[in-house]
């Protein structure tokens, strides 16, 4: 009996029991439709990010407490462990910020062309999101999380490759074309989970409280 | 230690409660349903159960309202993780124990 590999599978199974509502692909669907706006409008970006913090949590457990919890149950999973700071995340995030000056230096020096930048873009913005399909993976064990981290990089390193784009329009073509992916994603998996679950007639509806 | 000195908890031991302490140990918390659909028992049972488990202080139950329907959730204590702990480190020993 392997005790640590069966709590390892429920845990697994809780996760996935509060992933298949669909709701964080729609909710990440609707940030990449949305970042083509604020990428051209920076201005937006104290709006959204206001808008993230404070208003998306209340809204998403309304809608959570509306239309899922009354179908499979209620679960507050257990808070991660902060990770811990070694040397080597020392050393990676202080050659990211480095990284991230020099280039932004030689675009304002003229040393590099700012749509450089601009086609690279979805291609970086895809390497960032190899870390969620990773955490997701990890929390879910099912391997096939890793697919969207790694074609999100694919995809973006073929847009940054297409010459035909415009620079203009690479960033939102790989937007769009992904926000629109993951919402739609989203709404079938909300679809086949109402299908699925039944809202359940919990005895204690029929209990008065002592 | 040899396995005739372990002390196995039956409280966790049953199955169904062994069922549903590991759930509890793995979350923060879960109410009724959530735990039903993942542990497969009854509603029946599973009161049963978590009365046995609040009783014995492993497992506390909060009441409250969810969209004006009464909606209970349920959490190990301190107490129970320590009991959960200590029964999976007496069912270790036990399984070493065992010859080959």
């Amino acid at each position: 009996m392997n005790e640590e590999q069966d709590l390892k599978t429920i845990e697994h199974e809780s996760f996935r029991a509060f992933m298949q509502d669909g709701f964080t692909e729609i909710m990440a669907g609707t940030i990449f439709l949305v970042f083509p706006v604020i990428f051209a409008k920076p201005y937006f970006v104290p709006i959204f990010v206001v808008f993230y913090i404070f208003f998306l949590p209340y809204f998403v457990e309304v809608v959570r407490t509306k239309y899922v919890y009354p179908r499979i149950g209620y679960v507050k999973l257990r808070d991660e462990e902060p990770p811990k700071v070694t040397a080597g995340v020392v050393i990676t995030v202080i050659l990211m910020v480095a990284g991230g000056i020099i280039l932004i230096y030689s675009i304002s020096i003229g040393l590099l062309s700012p749509d450089l930048l601009y086609r690279w873009v979805p291609a970086f913005f895809g390497l960032i999101m190899l870390a969620p399909s990773a955490y997701l993976k990890g929390k879910t064990g099912q391997n096939r999380y890793y697919l969207f981290g790694i074609l999100m990089t694919i995809t973006g390193i073929a847009v940054g490759l297409a010459n035909f784009l415009p620079v203009e329009v690479v960033t939102l073509t790989y937007s769009l074309s992904w926000g629109v992916a993951f919402f739609v994603l989203g709404v079938i998996k909300a679809a086949l989970f109402i299908r699925k679950y039944p809202v359940i007639d919990s005895p204690e509806d029929d209990t008065s409280e002592q | 230690m040899s396995s005739d000195d372990i002390e196995i908890d039956r409280l966790i031991h049953e199955p169904a409660r062994l069922k549903i302490m590991a759930q509890l140990f793995v979350v923060e918390e879960a109410d009724f349903i959530f735990l039903m659909r993942q542990t497969g028992l009854t509603w029946g049972n599973l009161s049963s159960h978590m009365s046995k488990l609040e009783t014995a202080d492993y497992v506390e139950v909060r009441k409250e309202f969810l969209d004006k329907k009464p909606h209970t959730i349920l959490k190990l204590t301190a107490k129970g993780r320590d009991a959960f702990e200590e029964y999976r480190r007496a069912m270790d020993q036990v399984l070493k124990d065992l010859p080959d």
